[in-house]
C-alpha cells in the first residue's frame, strides 16, 4: 500500500518533468542508478564539504519518509559532522531494527571513502520503491551513514595545496617536533599551483635520474652510473629556522589511532592522540554508536590499496574461530564483487595497530566490521602492473593524457637557491579519477548491502502447543535467525556485551510455571531458566540457526509469543496481536 | 548461562573485601540533608564555601575544569605568585578515590597551608618564584557525595547509569539498608555451600575457610540488600557508575566493574588529562591514593623494561623515585599501611607511563599500628610478598619450614582493635534478620560500617595536612633548576666568533625523567642565540633542541659560528628554557 502510493507518487513527479520538457515518454532505466533520481547527483566527481552537505540536505528532503539528517555536533575546525539515517520509518523506527554503519575518509586525504557512503546513502533512497531487493533492506534495515568523518581537512586537502597523502591528521595543532612551537614548519607551494610536489636539484654527485622513457619519473642512477639530481623531499622551506624542513606541519595525529579498545600512546602507537576519543569528532561519531546498540554491522571507506581488511588490527587481541567464519563468509562474496581487491586481517596481512576504529566496533562492541582501502593500481590495465612506478607513468601518459602530473620546472628556493619542483598532483595516485569513481562506488555499496543483509534477523518459525496432564500446557516455539551473522557474535558473549535475547509468552489467563531452552528440537541439552520463566533470556542466536524454546503455562490461550534481540530485530505472533 | 543462585558479589574479609565494596557499591540517593558519615568532613557545598574563602587571596587562582553528571563542579586551584603558568609546576590531585574524602580534606589543607605560608612568611615566598602548585582536591565530587547521604555506602563511582548485568535493565537492583541503621554494612548468610567462616579467635570478623586445616566452609556474604528483580541475585546492579581511578588509559580494566565503558570517558577524568595535557609546565604529579608508590615502591623490571609498551618503572628512573621515597620516609613510615590494590586504569601510572611526568601516589591516612606489633607480624621475607595470602604461606614455608603465620582477618582485628582504642562504634554486630528473598536460611546482618576504617576522625587533619606540607616543600626543592653555567667565546678571526654555551641542571631530578623522553609528551629543553643586527649565523641554527640534562649538575653544551660586521657592539643574547624545567637567560659579550 505504502509502496503503491509511493510508485504513485514517483510517476506522478516523472509525468509532471516529462510534460514540462515536452517529451511524452519516461526515460530509458539502465541497471544499476536510476536515470531519473528525485536528488539528482553525479558520481564521477568529487563533493567538497559544502557540496557533499548539500547532497545530503536534499536526499533528505527528496525522501522525508526514507532519511534523517542530523548534526553530530562541531568538528574542531566547526563543521557539522553530519549524520544520515536511512529507513522506511513507517515500517518502524531505526532504533528497532538492525542497523548498518557505513562511514567515510576519516583519513581526510582518502577522499572517495566520502563519496561511495554517498553513493550508498542515495542509491538506498533512490531505489526505494523501484526494486524489490532495496526496497525489502530499506523496510527491515537501518542504515547509519557519516560519509566525511574529518570534514575540516576535507576542505583542506581540496582547497589548500597538498599531496595526495594530506592531510591524513585533523586541523588541530600539535607541537610535532615538542619544541614550543605548534604548526610553525609544514610544506610551502613553492611556485603557487595548489600543489605539494616534489623538490629537486641538479648536482654532478647526486644519486638520481631521469626514466629515460617517462620523463616525470625520477629513478636511482645504477651502482655503476653517475647520477644527476638529488631529491629534496616536499615542496617546503625551513619557516622557523631551525635547520629542519618541513618537520612540524599541519596535525600531526592519526584519527584512526583514538579508538578505545587496545589503545596506546604515542610512544607506541604514532599518531595516538591524547587518549581514546581525544578527537571531539570521534567523540561524538563513538557517542552515536554506543547510543544505537542495534547497529550489527558496520564498514569504513579508506585507500588505498584494494584490501578488504577486518581486525584485530593488532596482535593482543585475537577473533575465535566462529567469528572468523562468519567474517570469511561475508568477505569471500567480497573478493568477488570487488575485483583485484585482497581479503586481509589487519594485523598479520597489512601492519599492526593501536586504537583503530574496527578494533572498537567488534573488539568492544561486537560490531562485525570492515575497512575497505579502496582503489588499487590493478585497475589500470585491468591486471597486475609489473613494474609499479612504469604502470602508473603510462596510465597517465595514455589515459589521463599526462594530465596526472606537474612537469619538472625551476623555481627559487630561499634556503635551497635555484631547483626544480615537479611531480604528481594531488587528484593522482590514491583518487580514482571521475570515469573510474562510480564503478569503485557502486562496487563498494554491493558489497556493504550484502554485508548489511547479513545482519540478524529473528523470527518465529513455529509455535507447538501440547496439552498435558490436568490444566497443563506445554508451549513450544522454534525461534531462527534467517540470516548469517549471529544475534552476539562469540566475542560479545565472552566479553559480556549486548544484553540477551528475551522470548517472552503471554496471552489472557496464561501462568507460567516453567521455562526450558535447547539449542536442539528434542530438547536433549535442555536447560531451565530458574527465575522469571515468562521471559526467556537466549544468549544468543546463531546465524541461520534456532532455539528451541519451551513454557510449561496453566491457561488454553491464545498465546502471543515474541522475540526481541537488540541486533536481531523483533518478532512475533500471531504477527498482529 | 545461568548463573549459580545468589553466587554473585559476595563479600569476605580478605584484603580485598574493602575493595570490592568500594568497586560495587552505592549509596541510594535520597535529598541531601546535612548528614555526614564521620563529623568534622566536608561536602560539596562546604567545600566550594572553603574553596572560595581561599580564592580570596592573590597566591590563589580558582578555575572550574568541568560540570559532572550530578552537576557539580570539578575545581582547580592554580597557587603561586607571578606568572603562574609558565613555572614548572607539581599537581596534587586528592580524592581520586571517594571512599576516602580524608585525601580530599588533606589536598585542600595542602593549598590553604600553602597560601597561609606565603601569605605570613616571607622567606617561604621564594618558592613560588620558581614553582607553581596546581591543586585539585575533589576531582571525582559526585562520588564523593556517598559519604554525606543516608544510608551511607561507601562507593568509588559517579552516577553514570550502567548496566552491570547486562540484562538490558539499568541500575535496577543495588542494595538497601534492610534493618534500617543508616549503614549498608553485610550480611552473612548460614548455607553449607558457603567457603566462610567466623574466625576463631573473634566471631564477628568472617575469614575464608581452609580446606586444608579441616576447616569447613558455613556461610556466604553478601551486601546487605534484596533481590529487587527477581533474578535470583542480590545488588547485582547498583545504581552508577564509572571509578575515577580506574578510567585512565595506562593498563585500563577493559569490560571490568567500574571502568566505564571506554578510557576516559567520564567529565572527571577529560576534565583531569585535558588540564594536565593543556599545562605542559607539569613536572609532577602528586596522586593521594591507595596504591602507594613510595612507601611500597614501584620496582623496576628488566624483562618488562624490554618490552615496547612500558609496565615497569624504567631503571633509570628508579633512583629518584629513591630520593622521593627518601623523603616521604621522613614524615610517614609505613607501619599498617594496608597492601596497595593493585591499581588498573589509575591516575597515577597514566602521569608516569603515558604522560611522561614524574609521579607520586600515597594514601593521606590509615589505621596505624604499633611499630613493635608490625615487626612482629611480619617476618623479613614475606614483607614484600604482595599478593593474597595464600602466596604468602607458600613462599614463606618454602624458605624456613616454619608453619606459617595465619594472617586470615588480621586487618580487620587490627580495625576493630582501633575502634576500640579510639571509641569510635565503627562496627554492626551480627543481627539475626528475617530475609525475604532468603526465607528458608538464617540470616544475620551486620560487620564494618562504610568508610570508617578509611577515614580518621576530623581532629587528625591538621596533624596529616602539616606532615603532607613538608613533603610537598621537599619535592619542590627537588625539581630541575637550570642555568648558563659558562660561555666560552673564541675569536677566528675576520670577524667570526665560536660562541659555546654550556648549560647546568642544578636541580635534584634531571630535566625530564626516561620514560618522560620515551613518553614525548613535554617540550624538550630549547636553547636560542638572540642576534642583533649586525651579527649573523655563519652556519648552524639560532635555536636547538638541547639535553635532558642529568640531576645534579648535568651539563651539555651549545656552540655556534657567528660573524661580526665591524662597528657593531658585539653583544648577544643566550636563554635556555623549558615550560617543565623554567628558564634561564645570559649577555654575552664579544672581546
Amino acid at each position: 500500500m505504502n509502496r503503491l502510493r509511493l510508485i504513485g507518487s514517483v510517476f506522478f513527479l516523472t509525468l509532471v518533468a516529462a510534460t514540462a520538457s515536452g517529451a511524452t515518454q519516461k526515460p530509458y532505466q539502465p541497471m544499476g542508478a536510476p536515470a531519473d533520481p528525485k536528488a539528482p547527483a553525479q558520481w564521477n566527481r568529487y563533493h567538497d564539504y559544502t557540496e557533499a552537505a548539500a547532497l545530503l540536505k536534499q536526499m533528505a528532503a527528496a525522501h522525508p519518509n526514507l532519511a534523517r539528517l542530523q548534526s553530530l555536533g562541531k568538528s574542531y575546525g566547526g563543521r557539522e559532522m553530519w549524520l544520515l539515517a536511512v529507513t522506511n520509518s513507517k515500517t518502524g523506527p531505526d532504533r528497532g531494527k538492525p542497523a548498518f554503519w557505513i562511514d567515510g575518509a576519516i583519513h581526510a586525504n582518502e577522499i572517495q571513502g566520502t563519496e561511495v557512503a554517498l553513493y550508498t546513502a542515495w542509491y538506498l533512497l533512490e531505489m526505494h520503491g523501484r526494486h524489490d531487493a532495496v526496497t525489502r533492506l530499506v523496510d527491515e534495515r537501518a542504515f547509519y551513514f557519516v560519509p566525511m568523518m574529518s570534514p575540516d581537512s576535507r576542505d583542506d586537502h581540496m582547497h589548500e595545496p597538498n599531496t595526495s597523502s594530506s592531510p591524513r591528521a585533523g586541523q588541530r595543532p600539535v607541537d610535532d617536533d615538542r619544541d614550543g612551537l605548534v604548526d610553525e614548519d609544514g610544506p610551502d607551494d613553492l611556485d603557487g599551483d595548489g600543489q605539494i610536489t616534489q623538490m629537486r636539484r641538479r648536482n654532478p654527485n647526486g644519486r638520481w635520474k631521469v626514466h629515460p622513457k617517462y620523463p616525470q619519473l625520477m629513478i636511482q642512477a645504477e651502482p655503476d652510473e653517475r647520477g644527476e639530481y638529488d631529491l629534496l623531499g616536499l615542496e617546503g622551506y625551513d619557516n622557523d629556522g631551525d635547520g629542519l624542513v618541513n618537520e612540524d606541519g599541519v596535525g600531526f595525529y592519526d584519527p584512526n589511532r583514538d579508538w578505545p579498545r587496545l589503545w596506546q600512546p604515542g610512544y607506541v602507537q604514532s599518531g595516538a592522540y591524547r587518549y581514546p576519543f581525544s578527537l571531539a569528532e570521534n567523540r561524538l561519531v563513538g557517542q552515536f554508536v554506543l547510543d544505537h546498540p542495534n547497529i550489527a554491522g558496520a564498514q569504513s571507506y579508506h585507500n588505498s590499496g584494494g584490501l578488504i581488511l577486518r581486525g584485530p588490527g593488532n596482535n593482543d587481541d585475537a577473533y575465535s574461530a566462529p567469528d572468523t567464519a562468519v567474517y570469511d563468509a561475508i568477505a569471500a562474496k567480497g573478493v568477488r564483487m570487488l575485483p583485484a581487491y585482497d581479503y586481509k586481517t589487519c594485523a598479520t596481512g597489512l601492519y599492526e595497530v593501536y586504537g583503530g576504529e574496527f578494533d572498537w566496533l567488534f573488539g568492544m562492541l561486537g560490531i562485525f566490521s570492515f575497512t575497505n582501502e579502496l582503489f588499487t593500481t590493478e585497475n589500470y590495465f585491468r591486471r597486475e602492473l609489473e613494474n609499479r612506478n612504469e604502470g602508473v607513468e603510462e596510465f597517465d601518459k595514455y589515459l589521463l593524457l599526462g594530465q596526472g602530473t606537474v612537469a619538472w620546472h625551476e623555481v627559487d628556493h630561499p634556503q635551497y637557491g635555484k631547483i626544480e619542483v615537479g611531480g604528481k598532483k594531488k587528484q593522482w595516485g590514491r583518487q580514482p579519477p571521475s570515469f573510474l569513481l562510480e564503478e569503485e562506488c557502486h562496487r563498494n555499496m554491493a558489497f556493504t548491502l550484502y554485508h548489511a543483509d547479513q545482519m540478524p534477523q529473528v523470527a518465529i518459525q513455529s509455535v507447538e502447543v501440547v496439552p498435558k496432564a490436568g490444566r497443563l500446557v506445554e508451549v513450544t516455539a522454534a525461534i531462527i535467525n534467517q540470516k548469517l551473522i549471529p544475534t552476539h557474535a562469540d566475542i560479545d558473549l565472552r566479553r559480556g556485551i549486548t544484553p540477551p535475547d528475551v522470548a517472552t509468552i503471554g496471552g489472557a489467563g496464561v501462568k507460567v510455571i516453567a521455562a526450558l531452552q535447547s539449542g536442539e528440537p528434542l530438547f536433549r541439552d535442555a536447560e531451565e531458566q530458574k527465575h522469571q520463566p515468562e521471559e526467556v533470556r537466549i544468549a544468543n542466536i546463531p546465524g541461520m540457526g534456532a532455539v528451541y524454546v519451551r513454557w510449561l503455562v496453566e491457561g488454553q490461550g491464545p498465546y502471543t509469543i515474541n522475540i526481541r534481540s537488540i541486533k536481531g530485530g523483533n518478532a512475533q505472533v500471531p504477527s498482529g496481536s | 548461562m545461568t548463573r549459580p543462585y545468589l553466587e554473585d558479589r559476595a563479600l569476605r574479609s580478605t584484603g580485598r573485601a574493602c575493595l570490592v565494596l568500594a568497586l560495587f557499591v552505592l549509596v541510594v540517593s535520597s535529598a541531601g540533608a546535612a548528614e555526614s558519615a564521620l563529623d568534622g568532613y566536608s561536602d560539596h557545598a562546604a567545600f566550594l564555601a572553603q574553596v572560595r574563602e581561599l580564592a580570596k587571596s592573590k597566591y590563589v587562582a580558582r578555575a572550574s575544569l568541568g560540570e559532572t553528571l550530578g552537576g557539580r563542579e570539578i575545581v582547580m586551584l592554580s597557587i603561586g605568585a607571578g606568572k603562574r603558568d609558565e613555572k614548572p609546576a607539581v599537581l596534587i590531585v586528592g580524592g581520586v578515590e571517594p571512599v576516602r574524602p580524608v585525601d580530599s580534606e588533606v589536598a585542600l589543607r595542602l593549598a590553604e597551608r600553602l597560601v597561609k605560608k606565603a601569605e605570613t612568611d616571607a622567606s617561604f615566598r621564594a618558592v613560588f618564584d620558581r614553582v607553581t602548585f596546581y591543586v585539585i582536591p575533589r576531582p571525582a565530587p559526585d562520588g564523593a557525595e556517598a559519604f554525606f547521604k543516608k544510608p551511607f555506602r561507601e562507593r568509588s563511582l559517579n552516577e553514570r547509569p550502567i548496566d552491570d548485568d547486562n540484562d538490558a535493565r539499568i541500575d535496577e537492583d543495588g542494595p538497601e539498608d534492610l534493618n534500617g541503621d543508616g549503614w549498608i554494612t553485610a550480611m552473612r548468610v548460614e548455607d553449607a555451600a558457603g567457603d566462610s567462616i567466623p574466625h576463631p579467635g573473634d566471631d564477628r570478623v568472617m575469614i575464608q575457610a581452609d580446606p586444608k586445616k579441616g576447616e569447613r566452609g558455613r556461610y556466604k556474604l553478601y551486601i546487605e540488600g534484596c533481590d529487587n528483580d527477581g533474578d535470583g541475585k542480590l545488588n547485582e546492579d547498583p545504581p552508577g557508575g564509572v571509578a575515577f581511578n580506574r578510567n585512565f588509559p595506562h593498563n585500563y580494566p577493559y569490560f571490568e566493574s567500574g571502568a566505564g565503558p571506554h578510557q576516559v570517558s567520564e567529565v572527571e577524568t577529560r576534565a583531569v588529562a585535558d588540564f594536565a595535557f593543556d599545562h605542559p609546565n607539569i613536572a609532577v604529579v602528586w596522586t593521594l591514593a591507595a596504591a602507594d608508590n613510595l612507601l611500597e615502591k614501584w620496582k623496576p623490571d628488566e624483562a618488562a623494561e624490554k618490552k615496547r609498551i612500558k609496565t615497569a618503572l624504567l631503571a633509570s628512573d628508579a633512583p629518584y623515585f629513591d630520593k622521593f621515597a627518601e623523603a616521604y620516609g621522613k614524615i610517614r613510615d609505613k607501619h599498617g599501611l594496608p597492601r596497595p590494590p593493585k591499581s588498573a586504569g589509575a591516575l597515577a601510572d597514566w602521569a608516569y607511563f603515558q604522560y611522561g611526568r614524574w609521579s607520586l601516589a600515597t594514601r593521606a591516612w590509615w589505621i596505624p599500628t604499633k611499630a613493635e606489633e608490625q615487626s612482629k607480624k611480619e617476618s623479613p621475607d614475606s614483607k614484600d610478598q604482595g599478593k593474597d595470602q595464600g602466596q604468602d604461606a607458600k613462599q614463606s614455608g618454602e624458605k624456613d619450614k616454619e608453619p606459617p603465620k595465619d594472617e586470615r582477618g588480621a586487618e580487620d582485628r587490627s580495625g576493630l582493635a582501633w575502634f576500640r582504642a579510639r571509641g569510635v562504634e565503627g562496627f554492626v554486630d551480627w543481627q539475626p534478620f528475617d530475609h525475604p528473598d532468603l526465607k528458608d536460611k538464617k540470616v544475620e546482618i551486620g560487620g564494618f560500617k562504610p568508610f570508617l576504617r578509611q577515614n580518621p576522625p576530623a581532629e587528625e587533619f591538621d596533624s596529616l595536612a602539616e606532615k603532607h606540607f613538608q613533603f610537598l616543600v621537599e619535592v619542590a626543592a627537588m625539581l630541575p633548576k637550570v642555568s648558563i653555567a659558562e660561555v666560552r667565546t673564541e675569536p677566528l678571526g675576520a670577524g667570526v666568533w665560536r660562541v659555546t654555551a654550556v648549560v647546568e641542571n642544578e636541580g635534584v631530578l634531571p630535566t625530564e625523567s626516561a620514560m618522560g623522553r620515551l613518553a614525548r609528551q613535554a617540550q624538550n629543553l630549547q636553547i636560542e642565540l638572540q642576534l642583533p643586527n649586525g651579527i649573523a649565523l655563519v652556519t648552524g641554527h639560532a635555536r636547538r633542541t638541547i639535553g635532558p640534562l642529568a640531576g645534579g649538575g648535568g651539563q651539555a653544551e651549545q656552540a655556534w659560528l657567528v660573524h661580526v660586521e665591524g662597528g657593531t657592539t658585539p653583544q648577544l643574547d643566550v636563554r635556555v628554557w623549558s615550560p617543565m624545567v623554567g628558564s634561564a637567560a645570559k649577555r654575552i659579550i664579544l672581546r
